[in-house]
């Protein structure tokens, strides 16, 4: 009994200690983003690599998704006769749920996992007190590019997600159960609204920074060597995925107020 | 600014560290153990005062007091895990003490703002013991970030200059190299290379012959004593290899238990009656220091 409640304390303990980390890292990051330098070409080679490398696993996910969520609503719909908003709530559900969270965890599981390791063996090589003794702020140089890249692209990415997985579930609709391309496609267009769309990518923004956020304090606390890497890799996928699934339902309640 | 990255300190005494250890002046006294002896040196540019630091319940340093006079090369001893690596991140300010206090050049460290650090810290250069080099740029590009970040130079004078410092540490050509590429001397070669590019006024060696051969142990030697002598630096070199420290030491500093144990020039040292320092010099498993 007392080892179950030591577990429970280490555990309560261990994720304030992380989620203090993490807040004091949000600090030191809008502190640094109000005076220069910018690493402005750090920011476009984040940029490129979490926006542009990420987009092949999430054009897979999202195009599946959206295959998937008309395969559903299609054998749901049809019982009542109503296969004509098979469109219009594959589009609903895609651009407001399930592309921002499905292509943000997988970039966590992606971008976020490597920030964890690259920033990770820095500290452990001694990489980063090298940063430092050479007069440039670690987060300066290392983190706030990877925020910054990954807030602003992760809106992209998911808006590319959007399309590709509309045009996933006009496959499953239009060419399994031969619906009309224009039934399936008006519908889409006259349910979608630009909130809709703008509701996906401020939570896509927000996920982008969670991402970021969690991979790189996770990198920053790594000890150890390989072993404290892997440890660290895999706490910034999980925590990073636990935040955006807990995050989403209050930035889900906040846009629909 | 650093806009001229060859920037020798300035005013610094000149001070070469010998290849041999400087016998005592007749009829000079010994010094007490623990005590700094008695000698003509220029300004101290590092003190370290009463520095004490503990990660957790366990305290490493308990007391430090060192003095590092400007254009002199100290070596610190010790054995391993005694807290010499603290020590050396202390004077460059990468951990804040306890208690007590480290200053630069009557600057302590720990109160300094943040762009009093970036000054202080661009007019130092540190050679890590794994070297720490970027392995996500190319040698030149490890070299010449300092330069990047800190000067107004133009890519063809820091061009230069990458090509300069390489030759300083016998690494001519090595430019577009990756570090993955380097055998573990180019490695420090380059970490040295890396460390110089802004003119440092001081160097800090933290274990610069750790995993090399005794070749190329006496290549870095020669190379941290050559630098001494043309850049005219004040040096603070960790080491356990008692080889090393003799060569490139104007003094040594013995760390034991926390604490400066004893200071004094190579032949001091060697000499001494310590038996905590005999036992250390001469790698004696029996003795008052026991195994950690």
């Amino acid at each position: 009994m007392t080892g179950i409640i030591e577990g429970v304390g280490r555990f309560v303990i261990g994720v304030l200690e992380e989620a203090g980390r993490t807040a004091i890292l949000l600090a030191k990051i809008i502190a640094t983003l109000r005076r220069p330098p910018y690493y402005i070409h750090q920011w476009f080679e984040q940029m490129l690599d979490v926006g542009v490398r990420s987009l092949p696993i999430v054009v897979v996910t999202a195009i599946f998704s959206g295959a998937v969520f008309a395969l559903q609503t299609w054998e749901g719909f049809e019982q009542y006769g109503t296969t004509s908003f098979v469109g219009p709530v594959v589009a609903l559900a895609l651009t407001r749920e399930m592309v921002p969270v499905l292509a943000s965890l997988m970039v966590a599981g992606r971008a976020g996992s490597a920030m964890a390791a690259e920033i990770g063996t820095m500290v452990v090589t001694e990489q980063v007190d090298a940063l430092r003794t050479m007069a440039v702020d670690p987060v300066e140089y290392l983190v706030v590019p990877r925020v910054v890249a990954t807030a602003l692209m992760l809106p992209v990415v998911v808006l590319i997600g959007d399309m590709i997985g509309l045009w996933g579930g006009s496959l499953v609709v239009v060419n399994m159960y031969d619906q009309g391309p224009r039934i399936y496609w008006d519908g889409v267009w006259q349910m979608l609204t630009f909130t809709d769309l703008k509701s996906g990518l401020i939570k896509a923004c927000a996920f982008g920074v969670l991402i970021a956020l969690f991979g790189c304090q996770n990198g920053f606390s790594t000890s150890g060597g390989a072993q404290g890497v892997g440890r660290a890799t895999t706490r910034a996928v999980v925590s990073g995925s636990m935040a955006i699934l807990i995050s989403n339902f209050f930035l889900t309640k906040l846009l629909i107020d | 600014m650093h806009d001229a990255p060859e920037t020798p300190s300035d005013g610094a005494a000149t001070q070469t560290p010998p290849d041999v250890p400087e016998p005592l002046p007749e009829g000079a006294e010994p010094q007490p153990e623990g005590a700094e002896p008695q000698r003509e040196l220029a300004e101290p540019l590092i003190e370290v005062q009463g520095l004490v630091k503990a990660f957790g319940d366990l305290e490493v340093l308990k007391g430090v007091d060192l003095t590092v006079s400007r254009g002199e090369s100290m070596v610190v001893i010790g054995g391993s895990g005694t807290g010499k690596s603290v020590l050396i991140k202390h004077i460059i300010g990468l951990l804040r003490p306890d208690a007590g206090k480290v200053t630069i050049g009557g600057r302590v460290v720990a109160d300094l703002k943040r762009a009093e650090l970036v000054e202080v810290r661009r007019g130092m250069g540190m050679l890590f013991q794994y070297a720490a080099l970027f392995d996500s740029m190319t040698v030149a590009q490890n070299v010449s970030f300092a330069l990047h970040r800190h000067t107004k130079m133009t890519e063809a004078e820091i061009a230069d200059r990458v090509a300069e410092v390489l030759a300083m540490v016998g690494l001519s050509g090595a430019e577009e190299s990756w570090p993955a590429e380097l055998s573990g001397g180019m490695k420090k070669r380059a970490g040295l290379a890396r460390a110089i590019a802004l003119g440092p006024e001081i160097m800090l060696y933290d274990e610069p012959n750790t995993g090399l051969d005794p070749i190329l142990t006496d290549q870095i030697n020669d190379l941290i004593l050559d630098l001494q002598q043309r850049l005219d630096v004040t040096s603070v070199t960790i080491t356990h290899d008692m080889t090393s420290a003799y060569k490139i030491a104007d003094r040594i500093a013995m760390l034991y238990e926390g604490r400066i144990e004893e200071v004094g020039t190579p032949e001091e040292i060697q000499n001494s009656s310590n038996p905590v320092v005999q036992q250390f010099i001469h790698g004696r498993a029996e003795g008052p220091i026991t195994a950690r």
